[in-house]
């Protein structure tokens, strides 16, 4: 069984659903983004993304643009991720993953990049630019199972049937929805449909599903939850509030957050 | 009228790949919009009725065949070869943009989308999208590297003038490949009506073939308008500019079978390709292999695979990544590239325009720059077919202060104090 696997254990026997969050790690600064990571970890949060910054995300929206390019102005790179990945994971009892995009994977190697990720304690990986139709040209599925890391899968809102079986054979972990087509970012509304995405993707798989995209509130989770997901995500929201209030701000937020999945 | 789609040795994979680059590398989100695009791109090659009105607007609208020019001025100056110039300058808009805007255009029509939406470097892209939505009835965004807004303000002017909305990026190194990925994500938002116009041979497949196949008709005419002018049945060189390299593709395309013609692309040297950061060229500045924009291909780019700033004087060129086929093609051998550096562009503009009477864009004055270098170690009886992709009156704020400075910024200072 993966840590992953035990998380959810935990949550389904505390009868609630998961929250998984998103630091980028470099932003604000690296020693604040090691005080986030902790900081939500004591508020209850189940996950936690590390975002390695990359130049030309295509799948973020401003807020994490903006926090990314920030990062690399103060000059982190992968190595240093990596490091904090290590103290962190020491440090913190919940799964911690890295999220990244597949040149950064692609410029180390994807065997070395999954096992550095193993060494330094991630417990799974979210690379969005790296679908299923290239990995006999990459290899990276098969890296990262003989690492023994699973990949977060990253679906579309309306994928086919099919389409779903052939994604979850290969992910074997949580399966990441997004809310809504487009990019990364706070929206005061959720779409209306995700039961039915929901109950779709369960009709072929058993697999965990998170939603993420747009998710800001406590009665975003409440959606997430009533949709019969197991995870909501929570990414641009906590960089907003960060910048508005500062980490106690953060922490006024998560409890909020946390609270709802509880409820 | 010369436009058709052909088939080489070198063309995409049955998996979207040449050799080891290219590829669709993104987001689930994007995989069945680029399928679906594949599948219409398909069926649209196979309809008569699609072919001739492509054909239709290249003479009518664009106003094909562009003329071939024989430079007997620049030759005999130089001394040497023969150099041609297919003059894509005088299509409608000014560069060859606008023959991958047409054929998209009539693509995106025929899967009923309405709202286009492109990324564009040094605007003449841009140009062309905003020129064809005014034509179509299309809404369109266009975004560009805020660096490139402000040193490209007449086509900005032109856009706003065609209704198109013009988005400046302020993102990462605010140029052509921050336009790319901003054009990309508001196609992710809005994905049900809206068309990715891309312009360059870059992105994820099938775009690089899309608009290498468009761009087809210039080597197409230049062929046929070599053979025509000189009797001869094929050039010794064709050189074109390469920053994304949609021009180079559209010229080198029909004689990519033929090892009798050397070809050469051209990337901008910058102010040297020693440093990065101070030139665009991937080829002699030591790209290496990685996946951005949803492509694999060869990206100036760290260690660590963090893209590496980029300069040249000419926004079209100013370009992290190179097209994928064009990696493919110099990793087999099939064309050579080789960088010029910003004075060496600037020099070749003034030598083509006092020669001939033609101003380049600074693109363009890559290719001329190349051209001239080699023209002087061939006979006289070889022969250089240049792609002049677009014409220099874009450039007017960059090369006029950079070739008469003093009296250009009087000129400006007078237009803002007097009028």
């Amino acid at each position: 069984m993966t840590t992953i696997d035990r998380q959810l254990e935990r949550i389904a026997e505390d009868n609630r659903i998961g929250l998984m969050t998103h630091i980028v790690i470099g932003y604000p600064s690296l020693d604040e983004s090691r005080d986030l990571v902790r900081t939500m970890a004591r508020t209850g949060v189940d996950f936690i993304e590390l975002q390695i910054p990359f130049t030309d995300p295509i799948a973020d929206g401003p807020t994490i643009m903006k926090a990314s390019t920030e990062a690399l102005q103060n000059g982190v790179e992968p190595q240093q991720c990596f490091d904090v990945m290590r103290e962190l994971a020491a440090e913190v009892d919940i799964p911690l993953l890295f999220m990244t995009y597949y040149n950064i994977v692609h410029a180390m190697g994807p065997k070395a990049f999954c096992e550095a990720a193993v060494a330094a304690g991630a417990k799974g990986l979210i690379v969005p630019d790296m679908p299923l139709a290239e990995e006999e040209f990459e290899h990276f599925y098969a890296a990262s199972e003989a690492a023994g890391i699973p990949i977060v899968a990253v679906l579309a809102p309306e994928n086919a049937p099919e389409r779903l079986k052939e994604i979850s054979a290969t992910s074997r972990s949580i399966l990441y929805l997004p809310s809504r087509t487009g990019v990364t970012g706070a929206k005061a509304e959720l779409a209306k449909h995700l039961g039915d995405e929901v109950a779709k993707i369960k009709t072929v798989t058993n697999q965990p599903v998170a939603i993420g995209f747009g998710v800001s509130s406590g009665q975003h989770i409440e959606l997430i939850k009533s949709a019969g997901a197991e995870i909501a995500v929570v990414g641009s929201a906590v960089i907003d509030t960060l910048e508005a209030s500062g980490l106690d701000g953060v922490e006024t937020f998560l409890k909020e957050l946390t609270g709802a999945c509880r409820s | 009228m010369t436009f058709e789609f052909i088939e080489t040795a070198y063309d995409v994979d049955d998996k979207g790949h040449f050799g080891e680059f290219g590829g669709a590398y993104v987001p689930e989100v994007l995989r069945q919009p680029l399928l679906d695009l594949e599948a219409e791109y398909r069926q649209a090659q196979a309809d008569p009725a699609f072919v001739e009105r492509v054909r239709d607007l290249f003479q009518n609208f664009v106003g094909r065949p562009t003329p071939f020019h024989h430079c007997r001025n620049l030759s005999a100056d130089v001394g040497g070869a023969q150099i041609y110039i297919k003059n894509e300058g005088l299509t409608h808009t000014g560069a060859h943009k606008i023959n991958h805007c047409i054929g998209q255009a009539v693509l995106a029509e025929r899967m009923g989308k309405r709202k286009i939406v492109a990324e564009t470097g040094a605007g003449q892209h841009g140009l062309a999208t905003a020129t064809i939505s005014a034509l179509f009835g299309f809404e369109c965004v266009v975004y560009m590297g805020e660096v490139d807004y402000d040193r490209q303000r007449p086509n900005v002017f032109y856009m706003e003038q065609l209704g198109t909305k013009v988005v400046p990026v302020r993102d990462g190194t605010r140029r052509l490949k921050d336009a790319a990925i901003a054009a990309m994500k508001h196609w992710t938002t809005h994905i049900t009506d809206t068309y990715f116009l891309l312009g360059s041979v870059i992105g994820p497949h099938p775009y690089p073939t899309i608009i290498k196949d468009f761009q087809t008709v210039v080597g197409l005419e230049a062929q046929s308008q070599f053979r025509a002018r000189t009797g001869k049945d094929k050039p010794d060189y064709c050189i074109a500019c390469v920053g994304g390299g949609s021009n180079a593709l559209g010229l080198f395309n029909p004689f990519l079978d033929d090892a009798d013609v050397k070809l050469v692309g051209v990337e901008a040297g910058g102010r040297g390709v020693a440093i990065r950061g101070d030139h665009a060229s991937k080829i002699s500045g030591k790209a290496t292999v990685g996946v951005v924009e949803g492509y694999k291909s060869l990206f100036l780019q760290n260690d660590f695979g963090q893209i590496s700033n980029t300069h040249s004087i000419s926004a079209g060129v100013d370009y992290s990544g190179i097209g994928p086929q064009h990696a493919y093609l110099h990793q087999k051998g099939r064309v050579d590239y080789v960088a010029i550096e910003d004075d060496e562009a600037l020099a070749a503009l003034q030598a083509l325009a006092r020669t001939e009477g033609i101003i380049p864009a600074l693109e363009s004055a890559h290719a001329v720059a190349q051209a001239m270098k080699l023209a002087k170690t061939l006979d006289k009886d070889k022969t250089i077919i240049v792609n002049l992709s677009g014409r220099g009156d874009k450039d007017l704020f960059i090369t006029a202060k950079k070739l008469t400075p003093t009296k250009w910024d009087a000129y400006l200072k007078s237009q803002i104090d007097g009028e």
